[in-house]
């Protein structure tokens, strides 16, 4: 059976968690994946970081 | 704890005055920054009100309702927080306030330590308190925040402001300050108007501050009473070097009027408080909505001395004060960095 295509969600939406962004990764690095939106540089540089923290964090 | 002293053998004049620790004014108190709620003994409740209201096309029928009062309850429950340093006279026979010892080996009594040096208890109290009514989190908060998922959108806490809650330590009296009730609203994430943050320099304080600006609601900045933006101490000087940056023509991105105790610096009109907001945040919201609850405001600049036995020489110095932090409207409140 096919594995289910988690639907891409954007990191900046309400409510949207890092842990709902971590499921729809499939493996890309934040940067690819913001592609998918229309994030400023500024909105990326941003998550880079806190993605980052939020990985640490749950080490 | 006894008297940490060292002294110099008295021989001659000493120089008067003491020359005391520098330390952070009250300004919360002693300038008004925020709401007081005093004569609590215990709790209170506090209460937001706003109302809803939908316009319908009119039908000379009996329309079904739409809209209301929209109430809100906060309890505010000061915890009460004790201080207390014993010391011993008798530790300064030796020194330069023997010099004010009445004689007779009874007497070891210093006007000069009692007026110059334990006087300095209330106003070190009184920083603390502040201390604690900005940035304090109690151990059952800390938990709850280190127990929600982060995310980078409205309505979810960075991963940033949850490590540096991590980091801070629990408030041993159980108090929660401004901050801590902002970022966590009694049973949940608090509803805060979030703006992403970085680490603040001179150089980009200007851009920082535009951001959160440009977050306060509208309706807010048309309302009688102007928001404040209460800011970490640090950034005061942030700004004057981004004011003033060496070599460049001077950008005046911030308004600083007056000077010493009477300046003020404001940003496009708001005002810019500086207090001891944990470094990072940012928040920003209409003064009277943030109440310091106790059950009495002279409580936190007085201080108590008495003999620990009667018939010993050991003092104690002891300061009690209760003290809650709550903050209304907070779905109007902007929060830098959370």
């Amino acid at each position: 059976m096919a594995k289910e295509k988690k639907e891409k969600v954007n990191p900046f939406d309400k409510g949207v968690t890092y842990l709902d962004v971590f499921e729809c990764l499939e493996g890309k690095s934040i940067k690819e994946y913001c592609k998918n939106f229309d994030l400023t540089d500024e909105q990326v540089e941003f998550l880079e970081k806190d993605f980052e923290i939020f990985k640490q964090s749950k080490k | 704890m006894a008297i940490t002293y060292t002294p110099v053998e008295i021989r001659g004049e000493a120089v008067s005055p003491i020359i005391q620790e520098v330390m952070f004014a009250n300004k919360t108190v002693n300038k008004g920054l925020v709401n007081f709620a005093d004569d609590v003994k215990a709790d209170t409740i506090i209460t937001e009100a706003a109302i809803t209201v939908a316009g319908q096309a009119y039908t000379g029928e009996a329309l079904t309702a739409s809209g209301g009062p929209v109430l809100k309850d906060r309890r505010a429950i000061p915890k009460k927080i004790e201080y207390k340093y014993e010391f011993k006279m008798e530790a300064l026979r030796s020194s330069r306030f023997n010099r004010d010892m009445a004689s007779g080996a009874w007497n070891i009594d210093s006007n000069e330590f009692n007026s110059q040096v334990l006087a300095m208890t209330g106003p070190k109290v009184s920083e603390d308190a502040q201390l604690k009514f900005w940035a304090a989190f109690s151990t059952t908060t800390k938990a709850a925040i280190a127990a929600l998922t982060p995310g980078a959108g409205q309505g979810s806490i960075t991963a940033a402001a949850q490590t540096a809650v991590a980091g801070y330590t629990a408030d041993p009296a159980g108090v929660d300050g401004v901050l801590s009730r902002v970022l966590y609203d009694e049973t949940a994430l608090g509803a805060y108007i979030k703006v992403t943050g970085t680490t603040v320099t001179s150089s980009n304080i200007a851009a920082e501050y535009a951001k959160i600006y440009a977050a306060i609601p509208a309706d807010l900045l048309e309302a009688a009473e102007q928001p404040k933006m209460y800011a970490p101490y640090a950034h005061k000087q942030l700004i004057k070097v981004a004011n003033n940056a060496v070599g460049a023509a001077q950008q005046v991105n911030f308004l600083v009027e007056g000077s010493g105790d009477n300046e003020v610096i404001s940003y496009n009109g708001i005002i810019i408080e500086f207090v001891p907001m944990p470094t990072g945040f940012v928040y920003v919201n209409q003064p009277s909505v943030i109440f310091w609850s106790t059950d009495s405001m002279a409580d936190v600049a007085s201080f108590q001395t008495g003999k620990v036995k009667n018939d010993g020489d050991v003092m104690f110095a002891r300061t009690i004060y209760t003290l809650d932090a709550t903050v209304m409207n907070q779905a109007n409140g902007v929060l830098y960095g959370g």
